[in-house]
């Protein structure tokens, strides 16, 4: 009888231990889960906010355009690391330059297509090549316009949707004129998106081409 | 007091001159960085001190990437390659993206003939990009002639 109060008796304290034990664990697993989980709260948080903000700021009847930053928006694009050296360019700065300089590269080639003579030898074999090109390696591109001059030669695409406009490169670059030198704009702001490609007259470059039109905004 | 003045200005003065050029770069990559392009150029490729070679009897692709600056001006890619083969080229398809992978700027050039010696693929694109890929291809070897992508250097100002 003695016996069986002790079994009893340390039954019950075994099993007391283990609810304390399991009740401790599950409360620091818990904390551990909700400190993993801050940052996305305070994200969540943050982009109620800029809801809200937006709802009250909206005149009557307008429709609601929410603004995330990318400080609220989990979900941005990777953003690029903007500490610089002292006396180096951030990686803004940088960036902006070099949409400048490709803007000015593609605003340079439009005037040189439009000022300089045109080699109908050339071009013509060129025209004819971009047409097969564009017809064999995007068949769901529409060809909205193709020109050339004696050096350089414009092409634009017209497609389905962004992810349609990514597949370009990869499927025109080696192909004939492509794979002589081009240069790709895309407006990726038009519907459907548009993509212009500069072809350069093999023999040619674009430093040479754009000459001291974009000189101002190169590195 | 003044030699103490112009030796500090003489180190602020070398330490900008570093901080301000430290943004160009002129890297070279060996050949035996690059990668099969398809499954069934796996086998034909070998790899050594002459960078990357065909070693089989028919033509092989190959894809080189590149570690350059982010958002650099791609001045000029220099590649050095062997082509053994009389009848056909070596070709390399020089792809400059952006962080996405859309080309910016692309660029095909070839060698001419063929020979014992090295010869070098220019390009000049002059295009600010995030990263560089090229896509190769090498010929068969001709008469256990075998031709070769040795080196890629990329140069940024």
């Amino acid at each position: 009888m003695g016996r069986f109060l002790i079994v009893v008796v340390a039954f019950g304290l075994v099993t007391t231990a283990s609810i304390v034990l399991w009740r401790r664990y599950s409360a620091n697993g818990g904390s551990a889960a909700a400190a993993a989980a801050a940052p996305a709260l305070s994200t969540e948080v943050a982009r109620l906010r800029t809801e809200v903000e937006a709802l009250r700021s909206r005149p009557p009847g307008a429709p609601l355009i929410v603004k995330y930053s990318a400080a609220n928006d989990g979900a941005s694009a990777p953003t690029p690391a903007t500490s610089a050296a002292p006396g180096e360019e951030s990686a803004e700065v940088k960036m902006e330059r070099i949409e400048r300089h490709a803007q000015a590269t593609a605003e340079a080639l439009d005037r040189r297509l439009l000022s300089e003579g045109r080699d109908a030898s050339w071009g013509n074999e060129a025209l004819a090549r971009i047409d097969e090109s564009v017809k064999s390696k995007l068949p769901n591109a529409t060809l909205v316009e193709s020109t050339c001059a004696s050096t350089v030669c414009r092409v634009v695409l017209k497609q389905e949707s962004t992810d349609d406009q990514r597949t370009v490169g990869s499927s025109l670059s080696k192909s004939p004129p492509f794979d002589q030198g081009t240069f790709y704009r895309y407006d990726t702001s038009s519907v459907p998106p548009k993509t212009t490609l500069y072809i350069i007259r093999s023999g040619h470059d674009l430093a040479e081409l754009t000459g001291a039109e974009t000189a101002q905004f190169a590195p | 007091m003044n030699i103490k003045k112009f030796v500090s200005s003489t180190i602020a003065m070398g330490l900008l001159t570093l901080t301000v050029g430290a943004s160009a770069s002129d890297t070279v990559f060996h050949g035996s960085l690059c990668n099969p392009e398809f499954p069934a150029d796996v086998s034909k490729l070998e790899y050594g001190q002459f960078g990357i070679d065909n070693s089989s009897g028919s033509t092989a692709f190959l894809s080189c990437g590149a570690n350059t600056p982010i958002l650099a001006t791609i001045n000029t890619v220099s590649i050095i390659t062997y082509d053994r083969n009389p009848s056909t080229n070596v070709s390399c398809t020089l792809v400059l993206t952006d962080i996405f992978g859309n080309a910016l700027f692309s660029q095909t050039q070839s060698t001419t003939g063929s020979g014992a010696g090295f010869m070098q693929l220019l390009y000049n694109p002059g295009v600010g990009t995030h990263t560089v890929n090229i896509d190769c291809s090498l010929p068969p070897n001709s008469g256990g002639n075998v031709s070769h992508v040795t080196t890629y250097r990329i140069i940024t100002p």
